[in-house]
C-alpha cells in the first residue's frame, strides 16, 4: 500500500493536528480521569511525531506541492517537538480541567505550525504557517489566567498580531506583483519561481517593488521575533500570561519567526541591497540596546525577561546578518555559518528561557500565594526552594551568557559568525562593530540578570512559602536546567543538527549564485545531503 | 597510578568542582561535617597539585631542563564532523579542544592556589555560621575555576574558567560579606564582566585569524582553533599588523587591567576587598588578582608582541601610578582591611612593572611577586579577619597595643608585613628586587638581548614607591600593635562573637595553624628561591621573551616596522624554537 507522499512528508505535523482535534473532542468528557489524562495524551502525539521526525533527508528531489523537506524542516522538527514536550510539562498545572483539552489542543496546533514554516514552498502557505502558529497563541493567553490583564493581553496581542499579519500579506502580495507566483523556490529550475526569477533576473532584486515587497514581510517577521520597532507589545504580553505560556511565547513565535525570515533570506539568496542590509543592521542594533535598556528599567520579572527576549532576537538577528555564507568556501560550524549559529541560539533560548520561566512559575510569593510577578517576589527565595532557585539561576546565567552555560556558546557561535562573516559581506567593518556592540550589550545585560540572581540569593527571606504543586513542572525546570548545563559540555550533538540546517541555505545559495547555466540548475534543488557532499 | 599520571590536571581541577557539588548534597544540618569535608576535599586537591609538581618535575629532569609543557591532556570540546570540503581548495576543521597543560609559569600559581584555599576554608570554620553548605560549595567552585585558568592552553578553554570565577565569588561577597556587600558584589561583578566581554570579542577574532592564516602541520587543513600554540604562531609569522595587535591588545587589556586593578581601573577593588569574608579577600588578593597579571603574560605578551612593546609604556606608566597612588591611598586609611586592599594595587603595580620590562629578571620578578602578593596579602587578610573576629571592628584608631595582650598575633603580623614590604632574607625582597632590576637594565643590550622599553626613568619612582609601602605597613604595626593598650569598648579582650563563642585572647591553635605555613613558605622562598627559579626561567625564556624578541628588536631600534613580516628577521626560527622547546605538546597529545 502506497502512502500519497504528501501524508508522508507532513506525518509528525499531521499527526499533532489530529491528536489536537481528538484533544479538543475529548476535552469535553465529564469524567475526571478522562480530563486528568489529557496531558498525558499531548506527549504521547508530540512523542509519536517525534518518532516519526526521526531520519534524515535523503536522496531524490525533496520539494513538491508547494512543500519542501530538507535538514531546516528536520531541525525545526525535532527541536519544536522536544521543546514542545517540555512546554507541555510545564504548563501541566495551567489549565482548569475543563478547559485542559483546548488548552493543550491550541498547543499542539502552535506546534505544529512551526514545522509547517520550515516545510511552506509557498507564500500563501508559508502565511497561513505563521497564523497557525500565532493564533492559538492568543487564545492560550486568555486561558491561561482569568484577570483582567490577561485579557488586555490577549486582546493587545490579537489586534497587534492580525496588524502585522496584514503587513505581512501585503508584502507577500507584492511580490506575487513582480513574479507572478506564489511558489518561493519550486522543485526545479523549470518552475516558475520567485527565487529562480531573481537569479534568472537581478535587476529585480533592488527593484523598488521587490524593496516595498520584502520590507513588508520583514516588518511582519519582526513582529513574530519581537524586533524593535515592533517590540512593544512584548512586556505587556508576557506579563499578563501566566508565566508558562510566557515561557513558551519565548520560543513559538521566535521560532517561527527565524524560520520564516531564513526562507525569505533565501528566496533573495542572502544579498541584501545596501538599503535592506543598513535596516536589518540598525534594526540588530536597536533590538539590542532597546531590549537591553528596557529590561534594565523593569522591576517585575516576567516583564524583564519579556524585554529580555527583545534583546535576545537582537543577537539572533546578528547572526542571520551575517547570513550563511558560501558553501564552497565555508565551513557550516555555527561559528561559521550565521544561519546555523541563530538556529542553535534559539534552540538554547528556548531551553533557558523557557527554564527560568518555569522557575518563576514553579515559586510563590510568600505574600500573596500566587506566582511569583514582581522581582520583590524572590527575595531570598534560595533559602526556601534551593532546588528551584539553583535551576533559575542555571538559567538566568545562561541568558547571561556566562560559561559554563549553554547561553554562552550560543553568544560564541553569533559573535563568532558575524567576525567570519566580515570578510564576505560587503560591510565588514559594520559586522565588526555589530559584534562590539553585541558584547556590550551583554554586559549590559549582566545587570538586570545579576538583579535576579541578588534577589533570590542575597535577600532575607521574606517568610515561609510554598512553591507551586506539581511534579510535571518541576521536571520541566529540571530538564531546562540540566539541558542548558550539559549543551555546554556536549555542544556537537545539536551544532551537527544545526550545522546540517544551516549547511542547506549556504549550499543552496551557492548553488543558485555559482550555477548559471540550466544544467547546474536542474540539481540546484536537489538534496542539501548530495550537494553537501564533496565535489572533486 | 596510571590514570591519576596520565589526567592529573583534570583530576585537580575538577575533584574541587566535584567536592563542591557533593557538598550541596549533603544534609545541611550537620554543619561541622560539612565543613569538615569541605577542607578535606581542599587538601585533597592539594594533594594532587603536589603530586603533579613532582610528576612534573619528574618530566622535566632531563638535559634540557623545565622547559616544555607537561602532564598535557587533550580532548576535542567542540568540533563537528561534517564533510567540510565543499570544493573549496583545502578541508577545514572547527576545533575547540579541552586542552590542559603545565608549564613552569603555571606551576607557582597553581601551588599557590592550591596552598591559599584550604587556608581559605580552614579560617572561615568559626567565622562562616549562617549557610554553611552553600558557602564552602561555593569556594570549592571558585577553587577548581580559578585551578581550571592556569592550566588551560587553549584561549577559550582560559576564557571559561576566566569567567566562571566570577559566579562564586560574587555570591560569597554578596552574601557572607560585610554592610555594604551588595553594592561591592555587584560592581566587583559588572565592572569585570564589562572588561571581559571585550576580551571575548578579541578572543573570536584571533580565532578567526588562527583560522585564516595556520594549517594544520598533519593534513594542511584549515583549523578554526583557539589553542594557544597556534595563536602564538600568528604574529611569529606576521599575520596581524601592528595596528590590528593595537585593537586586540586593548581589548585584552581591557579584561585583564580590571581584573589586576590597573590604576585608574581599580575602583572596584578597595570595596570588594572590604565588603568580602576574610577567606574571599584572601582569595581575591592571594589568586583572583593573578588571573589578570597571568593572562598578560600568558597571552598579551607572546602573542601580541609587536603592540605589547608599544604599550609597554604607557602600561608602565599606570603601573607606577597605580604604585604611588596605591601606596599613598593606603597610608592615609583608618580601615586595616582597606589599607591592605591599596596595598594591593600598589604591590599589583609592580608586579607589571616588571613584567612591561620585557627583561628576564623583570618577568620571573613578576612572576615571583605574583606568588608573594599571594603568600603575603592572602595572609594579612587573615590576620585581619582574626581580629575582627574578636573585636568586630577593622578601625585602627579603636586598636591599639595589642602586642601585649597577643603577642602570637603580633609575631605574625609583623613578620607578614616585612614580608610585604621586602625585607632581605623574605620573599618579598627578592621579589621587588627582580622586578626594579628588570625596570633599570631594561635597556640595557647586556648578553645579547634587545633592549626593553622602559629604563632608569620608570624605575626612580618606583622605588619610591617601596620606601611608601615601608611607611604604610609599619604605620598599621604601630597603630594596631604598639603604644598604650586600645580595644573596642565592650570587649575587654575576651569577646565573645555574634554566636556566642568566646574566642581566646591570642590566636588559637588553629588559628596559628593556619598562619604558619604560609610563613614557612615566605621564609622559603625568601632563603632559597633557587628551585622555583628552576622552574621558571626556561618557560619565561622560551615562551614569553623569545617570542618577543623579533618585535623588541624591530620597534626599539628605531625602524618601525609595517609589518613585523619585513623586519623579522628569521620568523621560522623563532616557530621552531618554541616547538623545539615545547616537544611534550606534541609528543604528549594524543
Amino acid at each position: 500500500m502506497s502512502v500519497h507522499p504528501m501524508i508522508s512528508m507532513l506525518a509528525p505535523e499531521l499527526v499533532l493536528i489530529v491528536a489536537a482535534s481528538l484533544l479538543l473532542i475529548v476535552g469535553h468528557s465529564r469524567r475526571a480521569f478522562v480530563l486528568d489524562s489529557l496531558p498525558a495524551l499531548t506527549l504521547i502525539a508530540l512523542g509519536v511525531a517525534l518518532w516519526l521526525a526521526i531520519g534524515r533527508p535523503g536522496g531524490g528531489i525533496r520539494s513538491t506541492h508547494s512543500l519542501q523537506i530538507d535538514a531546516l524542516v528536520y531541525y525545526a522538527r525535532w527541536i519544536t517537538l522536544c521543546v514542545g514536550v517540555l512546554i507541555v510539562l510545564v504548563n501541566r498545572h495551567v489549565p482548569a480541567a475543563r478547559e485542559r483539552g483546548e488548552y493543550f489542543a491550541l498547543m499542539l496546533f502552535s506546534l505544529a505550525g512551526i514545522s509547517l514554516v520550515a516545510v511552506a514552498d509557498d507564500m500563501i502557505l508559508l502565511f497561513l504557517a505563521l497564523e497557525l502558529v500565532s493564533v492559538p497563541t492568543y487564545v492560550l493567553i486568555g486561558l491561561s489566567r482569568t484577570d483582567v490583564r490577561a485579557q488586555e493581553a490577549t486582546g493587545k496581542y490579537f489586534f497587534l498580531g492580525a496588524f502585522a499579519a496584514a503587513f505581512m500579506l501585503y508584502g507577500f502580495s507584492f511580490l506575487y506583483g513582480i513574479g507572478g507566483t506564489t511558489t518561493l523556490f519550486g522543485s526545479s529550475a523549470a518552475e516558475r519561481s520567485l527565487a529562480q526569477l531573481l537569479v534568472d533576473q537581478p535587476a529585480l532584486r533592488s527593484d523598488p517593488l521587490t524593496m516595498v515587497g520584502l520590507m513588508l514581510v520583514l516588518a511582519g517577521i519582526a513582529f513574530k521575533l519581537a524586533a524593535v520597532p515592533l517590540h512593544y507589545y512584548v512586556a505587556d504580553v508576557y506579563h499578563g500570561a501566566a508565566s508558562p505560556v510566557a515561557g513558551m511565547l519565548g520560543f513559538v513565535p521566535k521560532f517561527a519567526g527565524i524560520l520564516a525570515l531564513v526562507r525569505v533570506a533565501s528566496v533573495i539568496d542572502w544579498q541584501w541591497t545596501p538599503a535592506t542590509f543598513w535596516l536589518l543592521w540598525a534594526m540588530a542594533v536597536a533590538t539590542m540596546f532597546v531590549g537591553n535598556t528596557l529590561a534594565l528599567m523593569q522591576t517585575n520579572a516576567k516583564r524583564m525577561l519579556a524585554y529580555s527576549s527583545v534583546a535576545h532576537s537582537g543577537y539572533m538577528l546578528v547572526a542571520l546578518l551575517a547570513g550563511p555564507g558560501l558553501a564552497s568556501t565555508a565551513i557550516d560550524a555555527p561559528t561559521r555559518n550565521g544561519v546555523t549559529a541563530a538556529l542553535f541560539y534559539m534552540a538554547i533560548y528556548g531551553l533557558m528561557n523557557l527554564g527560568a520561566f518555569a522557575a518563576l512559575a514553579y515559586i510563590r510569593s510568600p505574600e500573596s500565594d500566587e506566582p511569583v510577578d514582581d522581582l520583590e517576589d524572590l527575595a531570598g527565595a534560595s533559602q526556601r526552594h534551593p532546588a528551584a532557585c539553583l535551576a533559575l539561576a542555571v538559567c538566568v546565567l545562561s541568558l547571561m551568557g556566562i560559561p559554563p552555560m549553554a547561553g554562552f556558546l550560543g553568544k560564541l557561535y553569533v559573535f563568532s559568525a558575524a567576525i567570519a562573516a566580515a570578510d564576505s559581506t560587503p560591510h565588514p567593518a559594520a559586522m565588526i562593530w555589530l559584534v562590539v556592540i553585541g558584547v556590550g550589550n551583554s554586559a549590559i545585560a549582566a545587570a538586570y540578570y545579576l538583579r535576579i540572581i541578588a534577589t533570590c540569593y542575597l535577600r532575607p527571606a521574606l517568610g515561609p512559602g510554598v512553591a507551586t504543586r506539581c511534579d510535571a513542572l518541576r521536571a520541566g525546570l529540571a530538564i531546562c536546567a540540566i539541558g542548558v548545563v550539559g549543551f555546554f559540555a556536549f555542544p556537537n550533538v545539536l551544532s551537527r543538527e544545526a550545522g546540517r540546517a544551516g549547511q542547506v541555505c549556504a549550499a543552496a545559495r551557492s548553488e543558485r549564485t555559482i550555477g548559471q547555466t540550466a544544467a547546474r540548475r536542474t540539481t540546484a534543488r536537489e538534496s542539501p545531503a548530495a550537494s553537501a557532499l564533496p565535489r572533486e | 597510578m596510571g590514570f591519576l599520571a596520565q589526567h592529573i590536571l583534570s583530576v585537580i581541577i575538577f575533584f574541587p568542582i566535584a567536592a563542591a557539588i557533593g557538598l550541596l548534597l549533603m544534609p545541611a544540618s550537620d554543619p561541622r561535617a560539612i565543613r569538615r569535608n569541605a577542607f578535606l576535599a581542599s587538601l585533597a586537591t592539594l594533594v594532587f597539585a603536589i603530586v603533579a609538581t613532582v610528576y612534573y618535575v619528574d618530566q622535566q629532569r632531563g638535559p634540557q631542563g623545565f622547559h616544555g609543557l607537561a602532564l598535557a591532556e587533550r580532548c576535542q570540546w567542540i568540533s563537528d564532523p561534517l564533510p567540510y570540503n565543499l570544493g573549496g581548495d583545502r578541508p577545514a576543521k572547527l576545533q575547540v579542544q579541552y586542552y590542559v597543560a603545565l608549564d613552569g609559569i603555571s606551576l607557582p600559581l597553581l601551588l599557590l592556589t592550591a596552598l591559599l584555599t584550604p587556608l581559605a576554608i580552614w579560617s572561615s570554620f568559626e567565622s562562616i555560621r549562617e549557610r554553611v553548605r552553600e558557602y564552602y560549595a561555593l569556594l570549592l567552585l571558585l577553587h577548581g575555576a580559578m585551578l581550571g585558568v592556569f592550566c588551560a592552553r587553549d584561549l577559550l578553554l582560559f576564557y571559561v574558567f576566566f569567567e566562571f570565577t566570577l559566579i562564586p565569588l560574587y555570591l560569597i561577597i554578596g552574601i557572607w560579606g560585610g554592610s555594604q556587600r551588595r553594592r561591592a558584589a555587584d560592581m566587583f561583578f559588572l565592572y569585570t564582566l564589562a572588561g571581559s566581554v571585550l576580551t571575548f570579542a578579541a578572543v573570536l577574532y584571533l580565532g578567526w585569524q588562527a583560522f585564516a592564516n595556520v594549517r594544520d602541520p598533519a593534513d594542511g587543513a584549515r583549523v578554526l582553533t583557539f589553542e594557544l600554540e597556534r595563536l602564538y604562531q600568528l604574529a611569529a609569522e606576521g599575520h596581524l599588523t601592528p595596528s590590528v595587535q593595537s585593537i586586540l591588545f586593548l581589548a585584552l587589556f581591557a579584561g585583564f587591567a580590571i581584573k589586576v586593578p590597573l590604576f585608574p581601573f581599580h575602583t572596584w577593588l578597595p570595596l570588594a576587598h572590604t565588603e568580602a569574608p576574610t577567606a574571599g579577600s584572601a582569595i581575591l588578593a592571594g589568586v583572583l588578582l593573578k588571573l589578570g597579571t597571568y593572562g598578560f603574560l600568558r597571552l598579551s605578551l607572546p602573542m601580541l608582541p609587536v603592540a605589547s612593546v608599544t604599550f609597554a609604556p604607557w602600561i608602565a606608566v599606570l603601573a607606577i601610578i597605580g604604585i604611588l597612588y596605591g601606596a599613598l591611598a593606603a597610608w592615609v586609611q583608618t580601615d586595616i582591611k582597606k589599607l591592605v586592599a591599596y596595598s594591593s594595587v600598589s604591590h599589583l603595580g609592580f608586579c607589571l612593572l616588571g613584567m612591561f620590562s620585557l627583561k628576564m629578571s623583570g618577568l620571573t620578578g613578576s612572576l615571583l611577586y605574583m606568588v608573594n602578593h599571594g603568600l603575603s596579602t592572602g595572609a594579612l587578610f587573615l590576620l585581619v579577619g582574626m581580629i575582627y573576629d574578636r573585636y568586630h571592628t577593622r578601625e585602627m584608631a579603636e586598636l591599639g597595643g595589642l602586642a601585649r595582650r597577643m603577642p602570637v598575633f603580633a609575631f605574625f603580623l609583623i613578620f607578614f608585613t616585612l614580608s610585604s614590604i621586602g625585607l632581605p632574607g623574605l620573599n618579598g625582597f627578592i621579589g621587588e628586587f627582580l622586578v626594579l632590576l628588570g625596570a633599570f637594565t631594561s635597556h640595557s643590550t647586556a648578553g645579547g638581548t634587545p633592549p626593553g622599553p622602559l629604563g632608569v626613568w620608570y624605575a626612580v619612582p618606583a622605588a619610591l614607591g617601596i620606601v611608601l609601602g615601608a611607611i604604610y605597613m609599619l604605620h598599621l604595626c604601630r597603630a594596631v600593635l604598639f603604644g598604650p593598650l586600645r580595644e573596642p569598648r565592650g570587649s575587654q579582650g575576651h569577646a565573645a562573637d555574634a554566636h556566642g563563642t568566646t574566642l581566646p585572647a591570642d590566636l588559637t591553635l588553629r588559628e596559628t595553624a593556619l598562619l604558619a605555613p604560609l610563613a614557612a613558605c615566605c621564609l622559603w622562598l625568601g632563603v632559597a628561591p633557587k628551585p622555583l627559579f628552576n622552574v621558571m626561567q626556561p618557560p619565561v625564556q622560551s615562551q614569553v621573551l623569545a617570542r618577543m624578541r623579533p618585535a623588541m628588536t624591530a620597534t626599539l631600534a628605531g625602524n618601525r616596522p609595517a609589518s613585523p613580516r619585513v623586519t623579522d628577521a628569521d620568523p621560522k626560527s623563532i616557530r621552531t624554537r618554541a616547538v623545539q622547546a615545547n616537544p611534550s605538546a606534541r609528543t604528549e597529545g594524543r
